[in-house]
């Protein structure tokens, strides 16, 4: 490669602390207005512990994905395809693209319903998502560098929410929380595997990793983005358990916005209406980001100009947002999506983890 | 020239999505009072108040009867719409309402987004309807004068925390049961008489001012307003600025359970009816304070425990002590549940003269 060619390669890579904000955007979207209920099912008032287990399991992850993708730039695309030959790795590719469209879908489509469901019971559903695929087509012309922009504002514009946390602790009762560690360990476990649904999102380091500038010291970063999640979910997760009593916690479908209703401001009576305004900005990126590697699968295989090929996905993904019309079915997409999410994380990567050090040893032999 | 188009494109036909709702014609809705009505049909009273920039504020009260909380809207066809619920402030039921169970209605607001979560629920002794009927009385009109009536005695009354959310809370908590605060019309005058204890959603006891003052002690931790302490030789004192600090402690949640509850007490006399208050008139004064709460607290709890109910949280308290707490047997255990309080009061001070 040519200094030239160098130097232009560097101006589509983005600095290494940009991975902390991509990978806590990706993680963070619809799933904390509502995980609570999911995780206290099993574990109740140790219901916290399973977020911070959960947590450190994350940050085995991504040390894995970093071994992983140790050698040279390669994005997963290209490893897929040296490891397992061009047709198994189009095949695992595809599948890929597929699991990101339905994150895609997931996150987009359960976003809408919460703003139906509180906001504009009237507004159809083709109207939010043709704005938000229409942005998102605006934001992906910019290539990565702009994506990650978006991750950057997407964390840091609504970071001020943190704050409301305090206004329902004036109603929590923290004994909610003893005594500590009163569950078993299949409670536990059980929990662990519901929570991985909210952890779900950095996947996208995979596709991202030979974007960035010094990859190897980028990994301390990576961590930082999975240890803000864990923060963002531990707070949000005991606020919820001393403000909720058990069983109400489990009739509560968005237990983080109804706690937003005891938030008291002398200019808005109702302060979901904003906190929901303001999580636009939180799943806007969630939606770039998948949106960026389905696209990267496309360009790679399919050997189709990003793109047209971002405007094939946005037609996919208009269409089945707008198929899905009820509660069951954003639930049922939800599971879907949390039991992919789970093969996904304790078999696919630790799968490809164990056949990357076993590939190199190998090779190094011969 | 591209983009010029499409953004006149979108301002087209990304408009008029959903029905529009303009503060200024929008009938706001503070209150709404709910009574038996006929045929098993609930009759519902509201207060509407319509803000006009260049008028003064209407409020006007309708009435109507259907069998759900949403369907009165639509037996309410005299009235302005759509209406708001977002301000709504307190919910006022009939006693016989309130025996009968309440939860059918107040899910209605908890269902409804719109609704917020510190309305309070309040019981009223006699008909809720007249009461409502009753706001021209006041130029705010009667559903933020009763907010502001309950919210003031909390705040510096002697009434604990209540509202929909706690409401809510406690009746789907285990080993815990609600409490409403209870008000009356006499004759002009909306007051405040005492604390409405219930058993799931029906109110089952009704407790008075002096009792309320001693539930909100034991309660939890709690600062409370002013309150009058008769003395054994007849004499006086009024005790300002109470603190409470209490603490419940449960042994043997699953086997054999037993309760001991100390409530420390802090407080300053403003008032004696006495000669002087001497150094052994406060001591006299803080033992019989500490006496009378310790009766009147053990006779309340084991009231409670013959009515089978659970406004202290006791079952809850056991929870957070016990582990692999089980309320099956807990509920078997708690109606003679043995219990004790041991209660410190400490006079503060006592104003700027002996």
């Amino acid at each position: 490669m040519s200094d030239l060619e160098q130097g232009k390669r560097n101006d589509l890579l983005i600095s290494p602390f940009l991975v902390m904000f991509i990978i806590h955007s990706n993680q963070v979207g619809v799933g904390v207005l509502g995980f609570q209920r999911y995780i206290a099912a099993y574990t109740g008032n140790d219901a916290w512990i399973v977020v911070i287990v959960t947590g450190l399991i994350f940050h085995i992850f991504i040390w894995m994905m970093y071994r992983i993708l140790s050698d040279g730039t390669f994005d997963i695309i290209d490893l897929h395809n040296k490891w397992f030959g061009k047709w198994i790795g189009t095949v695992f590719n595809l599948a890929l693209m597929m699991y990101l469209l339905l994150g895609t879908v997931v996150i987009l489509r359960t976003f809408i319903e919460v703003i139906q469901a509180w906001m504009f019971p009237e507004l159809a559903t083709w109207v939010p998502v043709a704005l938000y695929l229409l942005l998102t087509y605006y934001v992906l012309a910019g290539g990565f560098r702009t994506v990650a922009g978006i991750c950057f504002f997407g964390v840091i514009i609504p970071i001020w929410l943190v704050f409301t946390a305090t206004a329902p602790i004036k109603f929590s009762t923290f004994s909610n929380l003893l005594p500590i560690m009163d569950h078993s360990l299949k409670d536990f476990a059980l929990g662990t595997r519901q929570m991985t649904l909210s952890y779900v999102g950095i996947d996208i380091l995979l596709l991202a990793y030979p974007f960035l500038k010094n990859p190897k010291s980028s990994r301390i970063w990576a961590h930082m983005g999975v240890i803000l999640t864990t923060l963002v979910y531990t707070m949000v997760m005991i606020v919820s358990l001393a403000f909720y009593s058990a069983g109400q916690l489990q009739q509560s479908i968005w237990s983080t916005l109804i706690a937003w209703k005891v938030v008291e401001l002398p200019f808005v009576e109702r302060f979901e209406y904003i906190g929901i305004t303001f999580w636009c900005f939180v799943v806007f990126p969630n939606i770039c980001l998948t949106m960026w590697g389905a696209s990267r699968v496309g360009k790679k295989v399919l050997h189709i100009k990003q793109k047209y090929f971002v405007l094939v996905l946005i037609a996919f993904v208009f269409t089945v947002c707008v198929m899905v019309v009820n509660r069951d079915q954003v639930d049922y997409l939800n599971t879907l999506t949390s039991i992919i999410g789970t093969y996904v994380y304790y078999f696919y990567i630790p799968f490809i983890f164990l056949y990357s050090m076993i590939w190199r040893r190998v090779k190094r032999r011969i | 020239m591209k983009y010029v188009c499409s953004l006149a494109i979108f301002c087209f036909i990304l408009t008029g999505c959903v029905a529009e709702e303009i503060i200024d014609e929008v009938p706001i809705l503070f209150i709404v009072g709910y009574d038996q009505g006929e045929d098993e049909k609930i009759k519902g009273t509201i207060s509407l108040q319509t803000f006009d920039p260049n008028q003064e504020v209407e409020t006007r009260a309708f009435e109507a009867e259907a069998h759900t909380s949403k369907g009165l809207r639509n037996q309410l066809s005299g009235i302005p719409k759509p209406i708001s619920i977002g301000k709504m402030a307190v919910l006022l039921f009939s006693e016989d309402m309130a025996e009968e169970g309440i939860i059918d209605i107040l899910d209605s607001f908890l269902r409804d987004p719109a609704a917020g979560r510190l309305i309070y629920v309040g019981i009223v002794e006699g008909s809720a309807s007249e009461l409502i009927k009753n706001e021209f009385q006041y130029l705010q009109g009667i559903g933020p004068f009763l907010q502001n009536l309950i919210k003031q005695s909390v705040e510096y009354g002697n009434m604990p925390q209540n509202n929909l959310h706690l409401f809510d809370y406690k009746y789907y908590g285990d080993g815990m049961d609600p409490v409403a605060p209870v008000l009356r019309m006499e004759k002009t005058e909306v007051k405040i008489t005492g604390l409405a204890l219930f058993d799931g959603d029906k109110m089952v006891e009704k407790l008075n001012l002096d009792e309320m003052f001693l539930f909100a002690l034991i309660n939890k931790s709690f600062s409370a307003g002013l309150y009058e302490l008769e003395l054994p030789e007849g004499d006086y004192a009024t005790l300002q600025k109470i603190k409470s600090k209490v603490n419940y402690k449960v042994k043997d949640g699953n086997t054999n359970p037993t309760l001991n509850i100390t409530v420390k007490l802090n407080g300053n006399i403003v008032e004696y009816t006495g000669e002087r208050l001497t150094k052994e008139k406060k001591e006299e004064i803080a033992k019989t304070f500490e006496k009378k709460v310790e009766a009147q607290g053990i006779d309340m709890i084991r009231h409670f425990q013959e009515l089978e109910i659970d406004p202290f949280s006791i079952g809850d308290h056991a929870r957070s002590q016990t582990r692999q707490f089980d309320f099956n047997k807990w509920d078997e255990h708690y109606p003679d549940l043995p219990v004790t309080i041991d209660v410190k009061v400490n006079i503060g001070e006592s104003g700027i003269i002996d």
